[in-house]
């Protein structure tokens, strides 16, 4: 059995434990803390050394990678030690960049926080055991996969950039704060629990592995290394009470200081039934792309969906089907595998951004953190995970890709922190790299930018993001969004008929450039929207399929008052005549095409 | 940190050899004809879109549904007939369902709750036992009008969108006019806050009332959502 904590608390533990003292939660008014921490930083050792509190049995040591240590369990690296101080090895605390802070127990009782020192101490010399499996850093053609089939993390790391101090929410089942690859970027006292309203998170198994794929640890001699290794991470494990009071505070949370709001969730896959996400959320996004960050938008990136099941080219469900991932103020990631083919579970979508890497076709999955111990994915039962249960490689799904994005993110911001939510997704898709070159559903927009159903703009490209960075010009201010009046054609729709209805919209705006465009829509009395295509053509004869025949294995549905999200017309000029049009395509129903309201966010210039 | 750096660079470096970056500029030129392959998806489509449809329709209908308002729309949920959240902590009393055992069951979808499956049409009666026993209960709600669309559930609550200037006193005030009080602030920047309730359709038709009103911006009942990972 494994101590499951970090090198920095094993060490600590070894040579300080005694049997005195309980530590912990004491809630009756505690007596003085101890005072004058002081942490050295030698060549090979880290030493600890403070004053004696009066009467104290033992002390605990708390951290946190910023200022601001706070005495909470997840923050306790270290407890029972019987004296007033204590020496590590420097070598196991690599890639430590944080503040210790003790307390001391006294009468059975806990003290407050001492003064908090800083500590750094640089990072092994040695890469992360695990490095060389992460294909989706790295892509050497592990098991076979495509050679540069990755994230391509050349540039940003040849320039240091590691996602220093950038703070990513991991919005999720929890978070295993005290994981010995993810203790050293994580915030403990800025977690948040919403069963018991504190910051003592669970550890939830999913948002661990994201959080790893996104930060974990690198150069610390263990397991992995996130995209962005040094960022910070924060966990708010919102799934486990999903309320929408609770989503409101989850996508609001420290927002002027989290940058990437990370979310490997959503409505249950696979239905083909729009889910709709509520007025309230929206609201809580548009206030963190507007105020987030400081004013500069925190950035949502979004698990496009994973409900695509392959039935003979037959999809089940699509991203815009999904009205969190096709909202517009955030990025819909798509999950593409080690040949740079689309997963074939990984939802298409008008929505959809960009793709990253994760488990394609191959089952070839993604490794990352997984629980400590025998809980998580890797249980250390099957022979093709790794021995060590603290890691796996069979993280998959959008949620893989998800924080893949959110990591390389954090690197840019790192290199450019006064980039707004905006800049971000376009460097984001001016510099996607157009992976499956072959695929037919590639076209130039009429801005002459590459976009397809599948992949949004392309694959994750860091180096092509880092190469746009030093020219890259801010945006200008967001124009008021052009609305179109609220169009009632009721046309018929004949049933399973080549032929569509179509209606129009003549749009003039002083927007010349657009940056996203939602379609509102009804045929409510068609009764299984499973049957339909829904297709928008803008003024520069872009197609964006919003809607497509598609399989409703939990029954049918109607599209009453649904919103489309539309990313593929990045850049063009909206002004000039946009099409809707509809038709039924499966025999069995009829309806009418109801309504429609286009509107359209964008800038002048 | 910097030998560490190296050796990541240096090890990417070796492995993008083979590769480039950026944008394929003859990406388009193999393949099949966009049209060629248009016409057969939609033919595949066609066909296979039929046969798993005919296995949708073989759903029953719901015949119960409710309305509520979500900003400026007005949304519907579907009433489950074979399915009933219970709210808050668990209750030890497992002999709630035998009233139903052969089709009763459990599942651990909420902490702090659990979903009882009971035999179809008895859901209303099952809730009512469980809150005679003193426990919280919701209707699950579907998104769609059959019994295997994914459902919701209603946990309590109220959630108003007041005018930003309202102070928590003021909305405090406004809310004892309905005989009701703040449970917390849900994010006053937005002016949102949670109006107690208990779970169940309660909440739903007071946010109605409360919407209709007039006498603030919005409301609309708060939602247990069964949200996926992914």
């Amino acid at each position: 059995m494994r101590l499951a904590v970090s090198p920095l608390f094993l060490i600590l533990f070894l040579s300080g434990a005694c049997g005195g003292g309980g530590g912990g939660g004491g809630e009756t008014p505690p007596p003085s803390p101890p005072a004058n921490l002081v942490a050295t930083v030698g060549a090979t050792t880290v030493e600890l050394a403070w004053d004696s509190a009066p009467g104290a049995t033992s002390y605990s040591i708390y951290y946190s990678p910023i200022s601001g240590v706070v005495r909470t369990p997840l923050a306790r690296i270290a407890q029972n030690i019987a004296t007033n101080s204590q020496q590590a090895q420097a070598s196991d605390l690599a890639s430590f960049d944080g503040f210790l802070a003790v307390t001391a127990v006294v009468n059975g009782v806990e003290t407050g926080l001492s003064n908090e020192v800083p500590v750094s101490v640089p990072a092994f010399s040695t890469v992360d055991p695990l490095f060389s499996e992460q294909w989706h850093l790295n892509n050497v053609g592990q098991g076979g996969g495509l050679i540069g089939e990755d994230a391509r993390l050349l540039t940003p790391y040849s320039l240091s950039r590691f996602g220093t101090g950038v703070r990513i929410a991991i919005i999720d089942d929890g978070l295993e704060v005290q994981h010995e690859d993810l203790i050293a970027n994580t915030i403990p006292g800025l977690c948040h629990d919403y069963i018991s309203g504190t910051p003592n998170i669970n550890p939830g198994e999913h948002g661990s592995s994201c959080a790893g794929v996104a930060a974990a640890v690198g150069g610390n001699g263990l397991g992995v290394i996130g995209a962005a290794f040094e960022a910070h991470l924060v966990g708010y494990n919102l799934l486990e009470t999903d309320t929408s009071a609770n989503e409101v505070d989850a996508m609001t949370r420290g927002i002027s200081q989290i940058s990437i709001s990370s979310n490997s969730w959503g409505p249950t896959d696979g239905t083909g039934i729009p889910a709709p996400a509520t007025a309230n959320w929206q609201a809580a996004i548009d206030l963190g792309t507007s105020t987030g960050r400081n004013g500069l938008g925190t950035v949502y990136t979004w698990a496009a969906g994973n409900g695509a099941a392959d039935n003979g080219g037959v999809p089940t469900d699509n991203s815009n089907l999904d009205g969190y991932a096709n909202y517009r103020g955030v990025i819909a990631v798509g999950a593409i595998g080690d040949d740079g083919r689309k997963a074939n579970y990984s939802e298409s979508g008008a929505n959809v951004w960009i793709s990253a890497h994760s488990m394609g076709n191959n089952d070839r999955g993604i490794t990352t953190v997984d629980l400590q111990g025998a809980s998580g994915s890797n249980t250390g039962a099957s022979p093709s995970d790794y021995p060590d249960t603290n890691y796996t490689n069979t993280f998959s799904g959008t949620s893989s890709a998800t924080p893949l994005v959110t990591g390389v993110v954090a690197l840019i911001l790192e290199e450019r922190p006064q980039l707004t939510e905006r800049d971000v997704r376009r460097v984001l898709a001016l510099s996607a790299r157009r992976n499956d070159p072959t695929d037919s559903d590639w076209s130039a927009n009429g801005a002459g930018i590459f976009v397809n159903h599948k992949y949004g703009f392309g694959a994750l490209n860091a180096s092509g993001a880092f190469a746009l960075l030093p020219g890259y010009t801010l945006l200008g201010p967001q124009l008021a969004p052009f609305v179109s009046v609220l169009r009632t054609p009721n046309l018929p729709i004949q049933d399973a008929n080549p032929t569509y209805v179509s209606d129009t919209i003549a749009v003039s705006t002083p927007i010349t450039k657009i940056e996203h465009v939602e379609v509102l829509f009804s045929a409510a009395n068609h009764p299984f929207l499973g049957d339909l295509r829904v297709e928008l053509i803008s003024p520069q004869a872009t197609v964006s399929v919003l809607s497509e025949p598609h399989e409703m294995p939990n029954g049918g549905a109607s599209f009453s008052n649904w919103t489309f999200g539309v990313v593929r017309c990045l850049d063009e000029n909206p002004n000039g005549t946009w099409l809707l049009r509809v038709r039924d395509e499966v025999s069995g129903d009829v309806g009418t095409f109801q309504s429609w309201r286009l509107t359209i966010r964008g800038r002048a210039q | 940190m910097n030998t560490f750096l190296a050796s990541v660079a240096l090890v990417l470096l070796l492995g993008c050899g083979a590769s480039s970056d950026g944008q394929d500029a003859s990406a388009l030129e193999a393949g099949p004809s966009p049209a060629k392959a248009s016409l057969a998806r939609q033919v595949m489509s066609s066909s296979m879109a039929r046969s798993g449809k005919a296995a949708a329709l073989a759903l029953e209908p719901l015949p119960r549904s409710v309305e509520y308002y979500d900003g400026e729309l007005r949304r519907t949920l579907w009433l489950s007939e074979d399915t009933v959240l219970e709210m808050g902590p668990v209750a030890a009393d497992a002999a709630i369902v035998e009233e139903a055992p052969e089709s009763a069951g459990t599942s651990n979808d909420l902490r702090g709750g659990r979903t009882w499956k009971v035999r179809r049409g008895r859901a209303d009666a099952v809730a009512a036992e469980v809150a005679r026993r003193g426990h919280q209960t919701s209707p699950a709600l579907h998104i769609a009008g059959t019994a295997e669309a994914p459902f919701v559930g209603l946990p309590g609550g109220v959630i108003v969108t007041v005018p930003r200037e309202w102070s928590r006193e003021t909305v405090a005030s406004w809310a004892s006019g309905w005989g009701r009080s703040v449970e917390k602030v849900v994010h006053a920047q937005l002016g949102l806050y949670l109006i107690e309730t208990g779970p169940g359709l309660e909440s739903l038709e007071l946010a109605n009332r409360m919407h209709e009103s007039g006498e603030i911006l919005a409301a609309t009942p708060n939602i247990l959502h069964f949200a996926s990972t992914r």
